[in-house]
C-alpha cells in the first residue's frame, strides 16, 4: 500500500488499521509491544490521535504521535482517509443493529458545542461545526461536479434547495423518504454532501445520520442538518451523532451556502446572481 | 471549475415560480391539516394520527417563511407547539386546548388564503 503521509503524524489525524494491521492483531505470535497493540486497537478510523493519546495511560502524547508514525511506516495503520471504502452496498443500511452509544468524549464535546451552538442559533439563526473533514476534503480529481443529496419531505422546499445547489454547480439527488434515501445513496458517485431534514414520514433524520456514521463508505461524508428543530437537545443529538453542521429552518440561502462552504472546506461557488 | 447551466435570470425565475406554486397550494395544505384535526376531535381518526398532524404542521412551519408566507410559518409553529405535548401523551386534550387549536387552524387557513 502506498502511504501518502507516513512520516509526520498530527494530533488531529485519524488512523485506521490496514489489512496488514488487522492480520498482525489476529496473529498469535505478534512481536509488537503491549503499547503498540493498544494503539492498533484504538486506531478505529474515527478517533483522532489526540483523543487516543488522552486516553493512553502508558504513553505520553508525544510518544503516541511517534508510535503512530512508526506503525504507519510499518504499514500497520494508515490515515483513515486513505483507506476509505467506497463500497455502495447498502443492504444492511437500515437494519436494526444495536446502536453503539456515543463515547464520553463525543458526548462531552457535543454538549459544549450544543450549549454554545444554541446561543449562536438564537443570535445568528444557524450553527456550523467545522469538522476535521473540512481540513481533508474528499479529493475529486475526475472533473465531475460535486454530488449532493437533499433529504427533505416538503417537495417545494426540496426543489428550492436543489435549485440553489444546482446553480452552485452541484449534481443534486432529492429524497423524501426511506426508500428514496437508499436509492439516492446507491446511485454513484458517493455524495460529497448531504443536507438532512429530521422529521420525515417514515424515518428520523437523526437515525439516518447515525447509520451513515456507521457505514464504511459514508462515515466521512459531510452532513448538514437542515431542520426546524432548534432546541438544545436536538442540536446535541445532531452533533453527538456526527453532524458537521446544523441549520435551522426557515432556510436562508446565504446562510446555507456559507455552511456548505465551511463543511466542505472549499469555496464551491460565488453568490447566487453574481 | 464548473459551468453554470442556467443564467442568474433563469435561476431567479425558477425560484419565483416555485414560490408562486407553493403559495397557491397553501390553502389546500392548511385545509388538509384542519380536516385531519377535525377528524381527530370527532373521533373519526385514531389518535395515532396526531403524529401525522404534528409532522404536517412541522413541515409547514419549516417551509412557509422560505416562500414568503412568514405569518403562516408562525401560526404553524404555534399549532405545532400546542400539538407536541398532546402527541406525546397520545390522547386528545381538554376543551380549552381544543378551542385554542381550532382558533389557530382557522387563522392558519385565512393566512394561507391571503399568502
Amino acid at each position: 500500500m502506498a502511504l501518502k503521509n507516513p512520516l509526520i503524524v498530527f494530533e488531529h489525524d485519524v488512523y485506521a488499521l490496514t489489512s496488514e494491521g488487522e492480520r498482525e492483531l489476529r496473529a498469535g505470535d505478534t512481536s509488537l509491544s503491549p503499547a503498540d497493540i493498544e494503539l492498533l486497537v484504538r486506531a478505529d478510523g474515527t478517533t483522532t490521535v489526540a483523543e487516543i493519546a488522552a486516553n493512553m495511560q502508558s504513553l505520553p502524547a508525544q510518544a503516541v504521535l511517534q508510535a503512530y508514525a512508526r506503525l504507519a511506516r510499518s504499514g500497520l495503520v494508515d490515515l483513515a482517509s486513505n483507506l476509505r471504502d467506497d463500497s455502495l452496498d447498502f443492504t444492511d443500511f437500515f437494519s436494526e443493529k444495536p446502536r453503539p452509544a456515543p463515547s464520553q468524549e463525543e458526548l462531552t464535546r457535543a454538549r459544549a458545542e450544543a450549549a454554545t451552538g444554541v446561543s449562536a442559533l438564537q443570535a445568528e439563526g444557524f450553527y456550523v461545526r467545522i469538522a476535521r473533514r473540512a481540513r481533508d476534503p474528499r479529493p475529486r480529481d475526475d472533473g465531475r461536479a460535486p454530488a449532493a443529496i437533499v433529504v427533505e419531505d416538503d417537495p417545494h422546499l426540496g426543489q428550492f434547495l436543489k435549485t440553489y445547489l444546482a446553480f452552485d454547480g452541484f449534481e443534486v439527488r432529492l429524497a423524501a423518504n426511506r426508500d428514496a434515501i437508499i436509492n439516492a445513496l446507491r446511485e454513484p458517485p458517493l455524495p460529497d454532501l448531504v443536507l438532512l431534514d429530521v422529521m420525515l414520514p417514515d424515518i428520523d433524520g437523526f437515525d439516518i445520520l447515525l447509520k451513515m456514521r456507521q457505514h464504511a463508505a459514508l462515515k466521512t461524508v459531510p452532513v448538514i442538518m437542515v431542520t426546524s428543530k432548534a432546541t438544545r437537545e436536538a442540536v446535541l443529538t445532531g452533533l453527538a451523532r456526527g453532524a458537521d453542521g446544523y441549520i435551522t429552518k426557515p432556510v436562508e440561502p446565504d446562510t446555507l451556502m456559507k455552511a456548505i462552504r465551511a463543511v466542505l472546506g472549499v469555496k464551491v461557488a460565488s453568490d447566487a446572481g453574481s | 471549475m464548473r459551468v453554470r447551466e442556467v443564467t442568474a435570470d433563469e435561476f431567479r425565475r425558477q425560484l419565483d415560480l416555485l414560490s408562486a406554486d407553493y403559495r397557491a397550494r397553501l390553502p389546500e395544505k392548511t385545509a388538509e391539516i384542519a380536516r385531519l384535526w377535525g377528524n381527530l376531535v370527532t373521533g373519526m381518526a385514531p389518535t395515532t394520527f396526531l403524529v401525522d398532524l404534528r409532522r404536517e404542521l412541522h413541515t409547514l412551519c419549516g417551509s412557509a417563511k422560505t416562500f414568503g408566507a412568514g405569518y403562516v410559518s408562525e401560526l404553524a409553529a404555534a399549532a405545532e407547539a400546542l400539538v407536541e405535548p398532546i402527541c406525546e401523551q397520545g390522547s386528545l386534550p381538554g376543551a380549552a386546548e381544543i378551542a385554542e387549536m381550532t382558533r389557530l387552524l382557522d387563522a392558519l387557513q385565512r393566512s394561507a388564503a391571503d399568502a
